[in-house]
């Protein structure tokens, strides 16, 4: 039995020395001594997001963010480096349980000034997310699972596609400051966290994608529109090098809104799902 | 063979035109009817035979109708009777027969023979006579039994009179458990001799009516062992007349055994004999009456004094009574009047013209209310003028200056009366000196009743207006500090509002104006404190408002339910367009006349705020959008305008 689980064991470990010697046999990545960090950049995101409801329990999920970021000129907001359409069928297990399964469309553009590849190349995806909320207190924390399969393509004309997976969680709190609960008039600040992980043929090594570390001031305007702003410090590795990392500080602002458009009528009973 | 000649067609149409005549009289044959009848009091299973002539029913022929209920006398008791008699075309004729029983019984039966005997206890009238031509007419015989175990106990009542058509006849005999009457007539019913009252035990007289003719002479009867008697007519009249023995006899001889101080003479037992005796014919007379034509009564007739009154004591009479009519309005309606009662305590002249019409009251109206008596009675024209005003007036006439404790009155124009002759005329003269001093002193009294009643009034209406202020005050004063905060102007000028009417009011001359005004006002005051109740609940009424549009939603991004107010143009409306308004109107443009209108607003546009959380309102939404006019906000929220700007 014992002698069973050293072979297995070994056999793995064998592999993944294999793997790895392959990737590097094939890109020739030299790891640096010790971690480099970027210097970080600087970003801007605006971002939408959209629940609309359809029916007593799927809404229509739409976000679209538009992200900018820095030139030599102009810090934040230099140019144009995302627009990003996210969208997805959410399905309301309960008023603190929800799932989502949708697509993804993101449109990236060369932000390297020197290059003289294409301008813009599109980005596909498949995402799914499990979210939970629990209450605190007057707060609210939430956790979000999000798995993204991901279809990616260099700016080099005729690259191909290179699919990954993101293993997303993120953990956010949300604090109500004048008020002892959420409603109308609510600033609220909301410290979060995600760690985004990556995998597939082509991660080698940098796993850590993205550590997001962030803090939000947020507005209730009214319970179908909420605005916030906020500042973001993320680092990652890079694909290309596990020992290199990107820094960025991002400014978000947000704009959540969540129309209704049914009918009273049917309205009614959707408010408590539950209970 | 004889020949048919023209005297034989004569004679056969002659037969003819008599058998029609026949014939037509079957028409008037009797037909029987046999069936349920109700007779007055009785009501019974009658048999008996009718014709029926000109449409009209006429009893013809045997009568016979009784009842008894088995049941009701084992039960409790009960009321038998039986009636049998004859009628010829109406007119009671031939033997009749009444009994009525009134009979208990013990339940206990015995069988005689083929039947069941049920012991009974009771009373059993029974009267028995001829009748002819609905008159009494032969020996008429009344019983009253008392019956114990079914058989006669004690006979309670007797009377035996002979009549001959109607009119008694020879001697009567009456008698009841304790006496015996005997007396007789002559042919023509008038009471003759001694009628005489024996002790049913010792034979002895105890009281005896002396008649001559039909006059009663004396009245003698022992009293205690002491012989006491009365002379009634010692004199005749110059004229009389002939009159029944009834009612109207005995108040005759009441009222001239009572002036010759005598009064004890009618109270003897031959009165009440009498009367009971006539009470027993008249019980039969009713059946008879009810049934046909008939006169039944113990016609005794006797003689008395006739004063018969001329057209023109009779017009005095006409006037007086008319006079009277009015005085005893004055001195009823005065003397129950609680106002009065309360008003003579402390004014002394009220107190007095009080004591005036009570003295006239005693001394004209009473009297009057006896004379009017008499006429309805039609005892008037049997007293002589004397004898009436003597027993209206025993102490003699009243004088002109009323007296009584230690005031004196005298009525208007006294001089004018005089109270002299014992007529009709000074009868009237009198009547209207009473009628002259009621009106005088209902003219002066009323004007006192009004003025009390108005000054009653002024303190019952500042009364109240004061009690209603306060309590506004009070209300004010109670509510708590944060809703004076935002409706204190409001309520403050409720109060100064009141107490500026109230300033007004006092300085108003006493008059009609000013008690209008001051009804006006307690009505507004109530509805000031309305008001201030609709202005200070008001804070309550937004929140329950405000709480009412919440519609709770469920917030995605939270993953919390929230609260979110609904139809905002409609509580925008209402918040900051409709209750501004009504709260200006209150604190700056507040008057009696829109006081009510207001009070309503308040409360009718917080009813309509309610009911239009449930209704559909999207075109009243639409219709809202930016709307500022207060006015159109009312009508767009279908409340009644405030009436004026």
């Amino acid at each position: 039995m014992n002698a069973n689980f050293k072979r297995i064991f070994g056999l793995c470990l064998w592999v993944m020395f294999w793997c790895t010697t392959n990737t590097y046999g094939q890109d020739e990545v030299i790891l640096p001594s010790e971690s480099k960090f970027k210097e970080p950049k600087s970003r801007i995101w605006f971002n939408t997001y959209g629940n609309i409801r359809i029916s007593k329990r799927l809404f229509w999920d739409a976000q679209t963010h538009f992200r900018f970021e820095e030139t030599e000129d102009t810090p934040f907001i230099g140019q144009i480096g995302q627009i990003y359409n996210r969208h997805a069928i959410g399905y309301i297990y309960s008023k603190r349980i929800n799932f989502s399964l949708g697509g993804v469309l993101r449109i990236n553009f060369n932000t390297d000034e020197d290059s003289s590849d294409r301008n813009v190349v599109p980005e596909w995806r498949i995402w799914h997310q499990y979210q939970f909320a629990q209450p605190l207190y007057a707060a609210m924390i939430y956790h979000r699972i999000r798995i993204e399969h991901r279809w990616t393509q260099g700016f080099e004309e005729n690259s191909d596609y290179i699919y990954r997976n993101r293993w997303r969680y993120m953990f956010r709190a949300k604090i109500p400051l004048n008020n002892n609960k959420f409603e109308p008039n609510t600033i609220y600040v909301s410290p979060e966290a995600e760690l985004i992980m990556q995998s597939g043929k082509e991660v080698v090594g940098s796993v850590m994608e993205d550590l997001r570390l962030t803090t939000t001031l947020g507005y209730i305007v009214t319970p179908r529109l909420t605005l916030a702003g906020g500042i973001m410090y993320s680092h990652g590795q890079t694909l290309e090098n596990p020992g290199e990392f990107k820094q960025n500080w991002t400014v978000r602002l947000h704009c959540y809104f969540s129309p209704d458009f049914r009918r009273v009528r049917n309205k009614l009973p959707a408010i408590h799902l539950d209970d | 063979m004889p020949r048919c000649t023209k005297s034989h067609v004569q004679r056969l149409s002659i037969c003819f035109l008599t058998l029609i005549g026949t014939y037509s009289g079957f028409s008037q044959l009797r037909q029987p009817y046999s069936g349920p009848l109700q007779l007055g009091a009785y009501q019974g299973n009658a048999n008996y035979t009718y014709k029926v002539i000109e449409g009209d029913t006429v009893l013809d022929g045997t009568f016979q109708m009784k009842r008894s209920n088995l049941e009701a006398l084992l039960q409790k008791s009960d009321s038998s009777f039986s009636i049998s008699g004859n009628f010829s075309n109406d007119y009671p004729s031939g033997n009749w027969r009444f009994q009525f029983g009134e009979f208990k019984s013990d339940s206990t039966t015995q069988v005689v023979d083929f039947q069941y005997k049920l012991n009974v206890d009771g009373v059993q009238n029974e009267a028995f006579g001829a009748m002819s031509q609905g008159r009494p007419d032969g020996v008429w015989q009344f019983r009253t039994n008392h019956i114990k175990n079914s058989e006669i106990e004690q006979t309670l009542f007797h009377s035996s009179i002979e009549f001959d058509q109607g009119v008694p006849q020879k001697s009567f005999q009456i008698q009841n458990s304790s006496s015996t009457l005997v007396g007789r007539f002559l042919r023509d019913g008038l009471a003759h001799d001694e009628w005489t009252l024996y002790d049913i035990d010792d034979l002895d007289a105890i009281e005896s009516w002396q008649f001559d003719d039909g006059w009663l002479k004396t009245i003698s009867f022992t009293e205690n062992g002491s012989a006491t008697s009365a002379v009634l007519y010692a004199d005749t009249p110059e004229q009389s007349t002939v009159i029944t023995m009834d009612s109207r006899y005995f108040q005759i001889l009441g009222l001239k055994a009572s002036l010759n101080g005598n009064a004890q003479v009618l109270e003897q037992h031959m009165n009440a004999l009498l009367k009971q005796n006539a009470e027993q014919y008249e019980k039969i007379n009713a059946i008879f009456t009810e049934l046909g034509e008939a006169s039944f009564y113990p016609d005794f007739k006797v003689r008395v004094g006739h004063y018969p009154l001329d057209s023109l004591a009779m017009q005095q009479l006409a006037e007086i009574r008319d006079l009277h009519t009015q005085s005893k309005k004055i001195t009823d309606g005065y003397l129950n009047n609680t106002q009065l009662s309360i008003l003579k305590l402390s004014d002394a002249r009220a107190n007095y013209l009080y004591g005036a019409i009570a003295a006239i009251a005693e001394k004209y109206v009473q009297p009057f209310d006896a004379l009017v008596a008499y006429s309805d009675n039609g005892i008037l024209p049997l007293l002589s003028r004397s004898e009436l005003i003597n027993s209206l007036w025993a102490n003699g006439l009243p004088n002109k200056e009323l007296q009584w404790d230690d005031a004196t009155y005298t009525g208007p124009n006294a001089a004018q009366y005089r109270f002299e002759l014992a007529d009709m005329a000074t009868l009237l003269q009198m009547a209207t000196y009473a009628n002259g001093s009621l009106q005088a002193i209902a003219l002066e009294l009323n004007e006192k009743l009004i003025q009390d009643k108005r000054q009653q009034e002024y303190l019952n209406i500042e009364e109240q207006l004061i009690q209603k202020r306060n309590a506004l005050r009070q209300f004010v004063d109670s509510v708590a500090n944060s809703e004076r905060n935002a409706y204190g102007p409001a309520l403050n000028n409720i109060i100064v509002f009141a107490d500026e009417r109230l300033g007004t009011y006092s300085n108003m001359a006493e008059g009609s104006d000013k008690l209008d005004m001051g009804r006006t006002m307690v009505s507004c005051f109530d509805t000031l404190n309305g008001l201030a109740k609709a202005v200070a609940i008001q804070t309550e009424r937004n929140q329950e408002i405000e709480t009412t549009y919440l519609d709770a939603i469920w917030n995605p991004f939270m993953a919390t339910i929230m609260n979110e107010e609904v139809k905002k143009r409609i509580t925008n409306a209402y918040r900051r367009v409709l209750l501004p308004y009504l709260v200006q109107k209150t604190t700056t443009e507040l008057r009696c006349e829109n006081a009510q209108a207001l009070l309503t607003a308040y409360d009718a546009a917080y009813e309509r705020m309610l009911q239009l959380r449930e209704e559909e309102t999207q075109k009243l939404e639409r219709k809202l959008k930016r709307e500022q006019d207060p006015l159109v906000v009312m009508q767009l929220f279908n409340l009644e305008p405030l009436g004026e700007n």
